[in-house]
């Protein structure tokens, strides 16, 4: 095989939507709200509003808390705006403040994460879910809330070690920790469900 | 290379390789992973696992259809929500250093001045005294704020070198503000944005002490 990491996710994915002319747009959109724009809101608001709901659900499996916080967020950008330093890309700030929200209103109404299928979600597309998908899905929700966080934060946002570090508020090395066990726990609920060899890395390689 | 160090290496480079997929491990790191994978079976087939478990993760289709954007509600909201200000927000740590560095200055020349004789300046600390000092403030009215309801804010502040720095809705003032700490300063400022009429109030400079002719 070659030795290449995979190629770059599609353009609805957070992680692949940073390049470095849009952040320099969204930077001076973050400029213009600072200032009390309100126009420059609304295209931001446009601009993550589709992410920032994927991402608050992906986290909390909730489509009521997801739809509330993307506003929520929202309003702390508008009022944050001009405290941002620049030391970490746009996306990467707003999805800290939808991270932290998320995790607040998850601690406060202690949320028990359900697994995919569930009843409240009635707008879950499940036609098209494949097995791995599933597999996958049910295999994170067998995780402590913190491994899953951090290969949610390192899948879906594509952030790099020091970006989860900052946004989870730990060390470095706690984040690597926690991704290596999440990945060994996977890799033994996946072994454990029959998923197919190539998910389990049993694929005899060589 | 030994054992032990071939085993160090595989350990740290397992660590990495979620960030060798997700394709975010800087040059130096990224060339050091692939030339482990090179050699480590084991490691090829964690990046594989990783691959699909990334794929399975960002793709994944059962995030139900996205709501409607609420716009208009964030709109409302943020009416309600006073945004704060970052030029005001410099500005109090300029008139926090400017503050800093006259305290320093009479700090300085309290040693040199003599007992029963006044002061050979009259310094921003020493106004202090009295909780006052001059500020020069921007003061931004509502588009249909009359003249007369500026004047008689003015007038009210005892707003001197007033001057028109925006059509008639901006004005620049000096004001004596009876505040000698910046939360004073701050209730000051606040105080007057609350008034009919008025947008916003910015802190543009402390007004530096004139040298006492006496």
């Amino acid at each position: 095989m070659e030795n290449q990491p995979p190629a770059a996710q599609d353009m609805t994915q957070p992680s692949n939507m940073d390049t470095g002319s849009n952040n320099e747009e969204q930077l001076q959109l973050l400029e213009r709200v600072a200032d009390g724009d309100k126009h420059a809101l609304t295209q931001l608001y446009l601009q993550y509003h589709a992410r920032l709901f994927k991402f608050v659900f992906r986290l909390t499996r909730s489509y009521t808390i997801a739809d509330e916080l993307v506003n929520d967020v929202m309003l702390v950008v508008w009022e944050k705006a001009g405290s941002f330093r620049g030391e970490s890309r746009v996306s990467t700030w707003i999805f800290g403040i939808a991270y932290r929200q998320a995790m607040r209103r998850v601690t406060r109404k202690g949320i028990d994460f359900a697994p995919m299928n569930d009843a409240s979600d009635p707008n879950a597309n499940q036609e098209n879910v494949t097995e791995i998908e599933n597999w996958v899905e049910k295999g994170l929700h067998t995780l402590p809330e913190s491994q899953r966080m951090t290969v949610i934060l390192v899948f879906y946002l594509g952030l790099t070690y020091e970006e989860t570090a900052a946004m989870t508020e730990c060390p470095v090395n706690t984040v690597k920790t926690r991704m290596f066990h999440a990945r060994r726990k996977l890799k033994e609920y996946l072994a454990a469900s029959a998923v197919p060899a190539k998910m389990t890395g049993e694929s005899g390689n060589e | 290379m030994n054992d032990v160090k071939q085993s160090r290496e595989h350990e740290e480079i397992d660590l990495l390789l979620p960030w060798y997929v997700n394709g975010t491990l800087q040059a130096d790191e990224r060339e050091r992973v692939a030339a482990h994978l090179e050699s480590c079976r084991e490691c090829r087939a964690s990046v594989a696992l990783l691959s699909d478990l990334q794929t399975a993760v960002a793709t994944n289709k059962t995030t139900p259809m996205v709501p409607r954007p609420r716009i208009d509600d964030l709109l409302d909201l943020v009416k309600t929500r006073k945004q704060p200000s970052r030029i005001k927000a410099i500005n109090y740590l300029v008139a926090a250093a400017v503050v800093l560095a006259m305290t320093a200055t009479l700090m300085v020349m309290l040693p040199q001045q003599r007992a029963g004789e006044p002061a050979q300046f009259e310094t921003a600390t020493s106004g202090q005294r009295t909780g006052a000092m001059d500020y020069v403030l921007d003061i931004r009215f509502a588009p249909d704020a009359t003249e007369s309801a500026r004047q008689s804010l003015f007038q009210d502040i005892g707003a001197r070198e007033i001057s028109n720095r925006d059509n008639g809705q901006s004005f620049r003032v000096v004001v004596q503000v009876p505040a000698n700490s910046l939360q004073a300063l701050s209730r000051y400022t606040d105080s007057l944005e609350a008034r009919p009429k008025v947008e916003s109030v910015e802190v543009i400079a402390l007004q530096l002490p004139m040298k006492s002719d006496q």
